[in-house]
């Protein structure tokens, strides 16, 4: 006979299926620099999710009539690699990564200084090799990181992080597991110097005192993000001290 | 008026620079009214001015640049010339004779006429040298400085030690034109040094030894 068990995802004090807090995020390693080929890249893992960005660019707009002649156009491509999920993912795009590739590319759209580069294009590219929840805040992290590792002006870099409903506890940054039994899952992506919010999605529902916890906790995350950004980018230049000009 | 920065200090994108917006300088933008960084660098004060150098930045072409570039295209009225970069420069065929003188993949040295929202033009005339023979090759835009060196100096080693002449582009492509590849290896193995030991100090020194090791063929002479 099987009897029922009852799987709980928050424990009677307070901690998580994995051990972590509510407040608390994944372990987290954000790094610049990776790709050799491109002109930008970075590498970002939240706990299992684990995210390459490339940036090459600016070039030539292609098609040629997609060229802006006073800025540049923002090409964004958030890809989920094949191995990336259990059992296997078909390679191509799907609706839901074209739609990521499109709220990506607006949220970035709003820190990059286009107008320095006009009749041009900047593509970016978003691969997901593990995901486990949070990939495409964790894209949005890697990506903007990769833009300023490119050296291509940007407004302020930014971070995101996914925040949580789960057995009606607001939780920071879900796993998988939260993100699929819990009620609602928002993820939020922010340029912390600016105080904007660049991107901002709500699946299911949150009282507005619910949203308002959500959110305070996402600008939390997103500040530690920042800082971990800030020190990947310094870290390139640990050896680099620029001398002598003309 | 008041800077938060250190000179010499490391900057990352939307960092606090300055106050003022008058010292708003190269990769810094202003924002109500306070200067913040554009770019990852390294910060330099100059002519109260709060600059950025940047580790790495695509190339920005502005007016009386000298450029290197590839003729990609011949059009009724132009040339299409790349810049190694995201550009096409465009260079106006001055008369009969610059028109029968370039063919597809020639490469050329120029200047900038202009830059602006109209495209990237190129000097025809009299100043553009066409380059036949030699090697190109491509460094960081943002190297390029440190490879002309103070008034020339590092350009001057570079050409002096080896014999070869040098066309160097601010988009980042230089041209090696030498009496033997050799030489031009050895010059070009000497920018390659150049470009990723640029922040060591004794530079020059180690230029002029590389190439000569280089030119001599493995044996160092005169070793110091």
């Amino acid at each position: 006979m099987l009897e029922r068990v009852e799987h709980r995802l928050i424990t009677e004090d307070g901690r998580r299926i994995d051990g972590r807090a509510l407040d608390e995020m994944r372990p987290v390693r954000i790094e610049a620099g990776v790709l050799d080929r491109s002109d930008g890249s970075a590498y970002v893992e939240m706990g299992k999710t684990k995210i390459y960005a490339a940036v090459y660019g600016p070039k030539e707009a292609h098609p040629r009539h997609l060229a802006q002649p006073h800025k540049a156009i923002l090409n964004c491509r958030y890809h989920m690699a094949a191995f990336s999920v259990e059992g296997r993912k078909a390679p191509g795009m799907t609706r839901r990564e074209i739609e990521l590739s499109k709220v990506i590319r607006e949220a970035l759209e709003s820190i990059v200084i286009l107008e320095e580069f006009p009749r041009s294009a900047i593509d970016i590219f978003i691969e997901v090799i593990q995901a486990d929840a949070g990939t495409r805040t964790a894209g949005i992290t890697a990506a903007s990181l990769a833009l300023a590792d490119a050296g291509i002006p940007i407004l302020d870099l930014c971070a995101g992080i996914a925040v949580g409903k789960v057995e009606g506890r607001i939780v920071l940054d879900p796993s998988e597991e939260e993100d699929k039994k819990g009620e609602a899952d928002m993820p939020v992506a922010m340029a912390p110097r600016m105080g904007s919010i660049v991107l901002l999605q709500l699946n299911g529902r949150m009282t507005s005192s619910e949203f308002v916890e959500a959110l305070n906790l996402a600008k939390k995350g997103i500040g530690v993000l920042y800082e971990l950004q800030r020190k990947a980018l310094g870290k390139k230049f640990a050896t680099f001290t620029p001398v002598g000009e003309e | 008026m008041s800077i938060y920065v250190r000179e010499r200090e490391v900057v990352t994108p939307g960092q606090l620079l300055s106050d003022d917006p008058r010292s708003a300088g190269s990769y810094t933008y202003v924002y109500n009214g306070k200067v913040y960084a554009a770019v990852a660098g390294i910060t330099q004060f100059r002519d109260s001015k709060v600059n950025i150098l940047p580790a790495k930045a695509p190339y920005k072409p502005s007016e009386s640049d000298t450029i290197v570039g590839i003729i990609t295209d011949l059009k009724p009225s132009h040339y299409e010339v790349d810049l190694g970069w995201h550009l096409v420069g465009f260079l106006h065929t001055a008369g009969r004779r610059t028109r029968t003188r370039l063919q597809i993949g020639d490469v050329v040295y120029t200047r900038v006429k202009y830059s602006g929202v109209r495209g990237v033009f190129l000097e025809g005339g009299r100043e553009l040298v066409k380059i036949d023979r030699g090697l190109l090759m491509r460094v960081s835009p943002v190297k390029i400085p440190r490879i002309i060196g103070k008034k020339g100096s590092m350009l001057h080693v570079l050409s002096s030690e080896s014999g070869c002449k040098l066309y160097v582009g601010r988009n980042g492509l230089i041209a090696i034109v030498g009496d033997s590849p050799e030489k031009e290896f050895a010059v070009a193995s000497a920018i390659k040094m150049i470009e990723s030991e640029s922040h060591l100090p004794g530079l020059t020194e180690r230029v002029t030894h590389h190439i000569r090791k280089k030119i001599i063929g493995g044996e160092v002479v005169g070793e110091g």
